[in-house]
């Protein structure tokens, strides 16, 4: 054991010479961002360039550069602001996102689509004085419910970015096979599980439908076929549900509810019958696009440009076409929670400049600049909240990312009637009610281990009998065999929160 | 080398392995080859699945990619980066394992645990970014591409293993001449070590080549995007090929353009491993060993 | 006790491995304080020494839940599967090449075993899907053509573990014989020589001689990948397998369990996801130490350290 020993005493020595490399390097390598606020604040800075960086989603558009190029121009001589946009891929932007806010990165913008966390840990900077000073423009074009709905402990982390106040979603059907079977257009639900019965039987080589993963099927299809019960799922805790706006946090096991339990019923006898994909739980809606699929579901309304292009190049002579319950009449409520937004990290040394270029993007000319790109070269005016893409140079901005809100959107004037007038409706806040929850934003932290295992129990348990793979009675059973604990435990602490929260607004 | 099947039983044995290495080679092949085929499938094939021979032939999605300049940009990237990358890991890491391996070496454990304790303890993925994004600052810089991958200790201790088979009476009788401990590694071990170094490149080669984690992290400048991060960016999302900056219009499917930038990424790796070929061929490098 | 001496007497080799010693240091033991990490409770705006001590806690969500013995048995199990059928299949091809005289069809096979090593997961994935899809798949459709009952294979748990060990050597045997044949390589003619004309068989050969030789190499590899015994081929499992919970129950690893569990509260996953890998290399260290120990008293020229 003598050299076992000797070893010990190397690995002891390096740590130790270790920790004190460390400790050097950790007080210089992070210089705290205090003095910047200072100098900042001094008026005569602001006319100084100052080259922006920002996170986005996804891939930069076609012709970004161009309309880059274009905003830096029109700020020349007064903003001052260059752009450093920098675009990570769908499938790494959160674990990028994390990785960069958690080493202090010196991004000046950041898009977040779930940024509750991240303002919990005080990586964002409250925005209220700053939108207050630099920002008419930002408050002018979202309404007051918006701004309102989206603070957190009563101050404004993220820019709220939203055209919708609900969260709609549809199905989408291949008119061509529905045309060719002789179905005239669906128009009710029954008629839709009708058509996918009649595809398993006439068109073997399609699988009549596969859904997008658990996401529509189950508690929001309950929720769609029935909207006045209110039904949604409690963040994306799998047990959890609310419903009837009644302030209280139900789950599964204790108050199956009747709607929610028979939709996972049919979803059961849709899989015993084949007409749900067998694979449901590997397969997602962009089979669809590979004409895979006769039915497959989407969010939004209409089917987007990206899906019917590529189903068309597919499988030539395909088409789709949108089928979904939601009507303008419904008197829905809301939540006017955002989907995404646009944060100013604490470590930002730009913040002001940062607030300036966003109430820049608020104004009408320079909003249709950077949603629709070069006007004349892609998109043209088609009147009052309209725009027509040019057919061969289509811009496809990413607005939702730092621009987003419905003053200033246009809807796309190739689009069918009913599909744009459902999204005027989902536009106007003054179609919904205001949802109880309503400005209430849940802290995990005091369940974190729970949540983190139910996350699991759920990918395990509920999954499969959501999608119809197995009984729900008995996968209901077999969830609370796993799960009950932790269910019960978030479902008290986001009802402890939620007491809290709405006897706070009472007073 | 001509070789006599003396008897049955050598018959049986060389029957045996050119049955199965053939069978296990076409097992290897085929999926390769479809992802071949596939790449030169007319668009609306390709929806249908994968098949052994194209029923309608088309090079729209060669076409597409190579008149983008982004594979250009991305090839020249990943050929600097694996080249020089490569030269710099192989003299490194031969020079530690010989050193590990070295029977005058009295810490040579000590070493190899020192090296060892690093596989066991991988730095997460918080200490990592911090070090080369913050600390070191190599972001949007090629240092991120080559500097992380310089030393692997997997590749250490198969030199180290290889090392130890030498028979360093070679460099006693050479010490004993006055020789310097360097041009003994230079001019003596590295001559007879062709196989090892030859293997050991081609890992450090690919591990370059293949790397996009380092691109992902680190580089936000496409013009510094390695093969392999173009290759993800379009497979991550099929709907977006503009990231390639082609001009040309062309009806080509993603699945085509993505299985396309498989072949060309791997294609000069393939034909790398050729070249090292003759190292790991028997009869080359004994007769030095024998001394 | 003589350091320096030892230092100055063998000075140039010892300089010699200076800049991988300092590379080392730098590249792995500096960013290996971020291991604190698990014993803390994250606040990126206060560092990692700013924030709060909290000791074992970041554990808890892997420890107090039934699901813990489940997939680190999956893991241990998958791993050895994955080294005996990875390791078998490596140490067969290279021998059989071995004995392989024509050169051009030991050239063509060779460089057609190592293929599949650079097909990225993704591709492997798609082709996976291909293959083994429940209603159309490639094999179900020559299951029809025979007249058998498709395979539903995403809803069958057991044949998973087989259906990767088989990817895994079909990715990687042809690669990793590489070592293997480049360790032949090095062996003496001579050996063989005089085995030959003492009228050994091939087998007798393979068995007494090339066996025997390449025992150091395997035994590294085979101490090299015991130590990570408790981390799970993520890329692989989670490439293949992805969020298909019904084949949880055979695949389910660490290091998938973790990513899964974490990837919805991101608040403190780091200390959480750092916990559990200080978890998985402790288990590494103890049982390398073993085994290397174990080794030491068999072949002590083969140990690792």
């Amino acid at each position: 054991m003598r050299f076992g020993r000797k070893r010990f005493w190397l690995a002891a020595a390096l740590s130790v010479v270790l920790a004190a490399a460390l400790a050097a390097c950790g007080s210089n390598g992070k210089s705290p961002p205090s003095e910047d606020s200072k100098s900042s604040a001094s008026k005569d800075t602001q006319l100084k360039p100052v080259t922006l960086k920002i996170l986005f989603p996804g891939d930069p558009p076609a012709n970004w550069d161009e309309v880059k190029a274009e905003m830096e121009k029109r700020m020349a001589g007064t903003l001052n602001v260059k752009l450093n946009a920098v675009f990570i891929p769908w499938s790494d932007v959160r674990q990028k996102r994390q990785v960069a806010l958690s080493s202090a990165e010196d991004y000046d913008l950041i898009w977040d689509n779930d940024p509750a966390q991240n303002i919990a840990a005080g990586l964002y900077e409250p925005l209220d004085d700053l939108i207050g000073r630099y920002g008419p423009d930002i408050q002018a074009v979202r309404s007051p419910e918006l701004m309102e709905a989206n603070k957190v402990n009563g101050k404004l982390y993220a820019v709220p970015l939203e055209v919708n106040f609900i969260r709609p979603w549809t199905f989408v059907i291949r008119q061509d096979i529905r045309e060719k079977l002789g179905v005239k257009p669906i128009a009710s639900y029954q008629e839709l599980i009708d058509f996918m019965y009649l595809v398993k039987e006439k068109v073997p080589d399609i699988t009549p439908y596969i859904p997008n993963g658990t996401e529509h099927i189950g508690l929001k299809l309950a929720g769609m076929l029935d909207p006045s019960a209110n039904l949604a799922g409690v963040l994306s805790y799998p047990g959890l549900y609310t419903k009837g706006n009644d302030g209280k946090i139900y789950n599964l096991f204790d108050d199956p509810d009747p709607a929610i339990m028979s939709s996972f019923e049919q979803n059961h006898k849709l899989y015993q019958d084949g007409v749900l994909a067998k694979d449901a739980l590997t397969l997602r809606n962009s089979e669809f696009a590979k004409g895979k699929a006769a039915v497959s579901t989407f969010n939004d309304f209409g089917i987007n440009l990206s899906t019917r292009t590529a189903l068309e190049k597919a499988v030539p002579g395909a088409k789709a076409e949108a089928f979904t319950l939601y009507k303008p009449d419904m008197k829905l409520s809301s939540t006017y929670k955002a989907g995404n937004f646009i944060a100013v990290p604490v470590v930002s040394r730009n913040k002001e400049r940062a607030v300036q270029f966003l109430n820049w993007l608020n104004r009408k000319d320079n909003y249709d600049l950077l949603a629709y790109g070069i006007q004349g070269k892609n998109w043209e005016d088609a009147g009052e909240g309209l725009y027509k893409p040019s057919q061969d140079q289509p811009y496809a901005g990413i607005p939702f990312a730092w621009g987003w809100n419905s003053k200033l959107d246009r809807i796309d004037a190739s689009l069918p009637e009913d599909v744009i007038a459902l999204n005027k409706w989902e536009r106007d806040p003054g179609n919904f009610t205001p949802d109880i929850l309503t400005g209430f934003t849940f802290d995990p932290s005091p369940v974190a281990n729970e949540a983190a295992q139910l996350a699991n129990a759920g990918s395990e348990y509920y999954d499969p009998f959501v999608m119809g793979v197995t009984d729900p009675k008995e996968g209901l059973a077999k969830f609370k065999e796993a799960a009950y604990d932790n269910v019960k435990k978030v479902q008290a602490e986001v009802q402890k929160q939620l007491d809290a929260y709405l006897a706070a607004k009472k007073k | 080398m001509k070789t006599r099947l003396r008897d049955s039983s050598q018959l049986t044995v060389s029957v045996a392995a050119y049955v199965s290495i053939g069978a296990f080679a076409l097992f290897c092949l085929i999926p390769f080859w479809l992802v071949y085929i596939g790449s030169f499938t007319a668009e609306s094939q390709i929806v249908q699945g994968f098949r052994l021979f194209p029923t309608r032939f088309s090079i729209d999605a060669y076409r597409f990619l190579l008149q983008g300049a982004q594979i250009y940009r991305s090839g020249f990237v990943s050929i600097f980066v694996t080249v020089a990358g490569t030269a710099g890991a192989v003299l490194l890491t031969s020079m530690f394992a010989y050193v590990a391996a070295h029977p005058k070496v009295k810490y040579r454990y000590a070493l190899s645990f020192y090296i060892y304790f690093t596989m066991l303890f991988p730095p997460g993925l918080v200490g990592y970014y911090l070090l080369i994004s913050n600390w070191l600052d190599l972001r949007d810089s090629m240092l991120a591409l080559l500097l992380p991958l310089l030393f692997s200790a997997f590749n250490s201790f198969l030199m180290t293993a290889y090392f130890r088979t030498l028979p360093f009476e070679l460099n006693e009788a050479a010490t004993a001449d006055g020789a310097h401990e360097l041009y003994i590694f230079f001019r003596i071990i590295w001559p007879i070590s062709k196989p090892v170094i030859a293997t050991i490149a081609l890992f450090y080669a690919l591990s370059y080549w293949n790397d996009w984690f380092n691109a992902l992290m680190f580089i936000d400048n496409p013009h510094l995007h390695p093969l392999q991060m173009m290759l993800r960016r379009i497979v991550s999302n099929s709907q977006n090929l503009d990231y390639l900056n082609t001009n040309v219009n062309l009806p080509v499917s993603a699945t085509s353009v993505q299985l396309s930038a498989v072949v060309l990424t791997i294609g000069p790796i393939v034909f790398l491993y050729p070249f090292l070929q003759r190292y790991f061929m028997k009869g080359m490098t004994i007769g030095a060993v024998k001394g | 006790m003589g350091i320096g001496r030892e230092l100055m007497k063998n000075k140039w080799l010892y300089a010699m491995s200076l800049p991988v010693v300092v590379y080392v240091f730098i590249f792995s033991y500096l960013p290996m304080s971020a291991h604190l990490l698990a014993f803390k409770l994250f606040i990126p705006v206060k560092g990692l020494w700013g924030s709060r001590w909290v000791g074992l806690d970041n554990l808890k969500f892997f420890f107090a839940g039934p699901d813990w013995l489940g997939v680190t048995l999956n893991t241990i199990f998958l791993n050895l599967l994955f080294m005996a059928a990875g390791t078998v299949c490596s140490l067969a091809i290279a021998l059989l090449l071995n004995e392989i005289r024509l050169v051009y069809f030991k050239k063509v096979t060779q460089s057609l075993v190592i293929l599949p090593h650079f097909i990225s997961i993704v591709v492997v994935n798609l082709m996976v899907v291909n293959f083994f899809n429940g209603q159309d798949g490639l094999i179900n459709r020559m299951l029809g053509r025979v007249g058998v009952d498709p395979v539903y294979w995403f809803q069958t748990p057991s044949v998973w573990p087989w259906l990767l060990a088989l990817i895994f050597v079909w990715k990687g045997a042809g690669w990793g014989s590489i070592i293997y044949l480049a360790t032949l390589t090095g062996f003496s003619e001579e050996y063989y020589e005089s085995a030959r004309i003492d009228g050994a068989r091939s087998w007798q050969m393979i068995r007494h001689i090339t066996l025997p030789l390449l025992r150091p190499t395997i035994i590294v590899l085979t101490l090299l990948a015991l130590g990570r015994i408790f981390y799970g081929d993520f890329g692989l499992i989670y490439g293949i397998i992805g969020d298909n919970s019904l084949l949880y129950h055979s695949t389910d690893v660490i290091d998938t369990y973790t990513y899964r569990s974490l990837r919805s509260t991101n608040m403190n996953s780091y200390s959480n996801a750092a916990a559990v890998g200080l978890f998985q290399s402790v288990m590494g260290l103890v049982t390398i130490l073993f085994f290397n120990w174990a080794v030491r008293r068999v072949d002590n020229d083969s140990k690792l350290f």
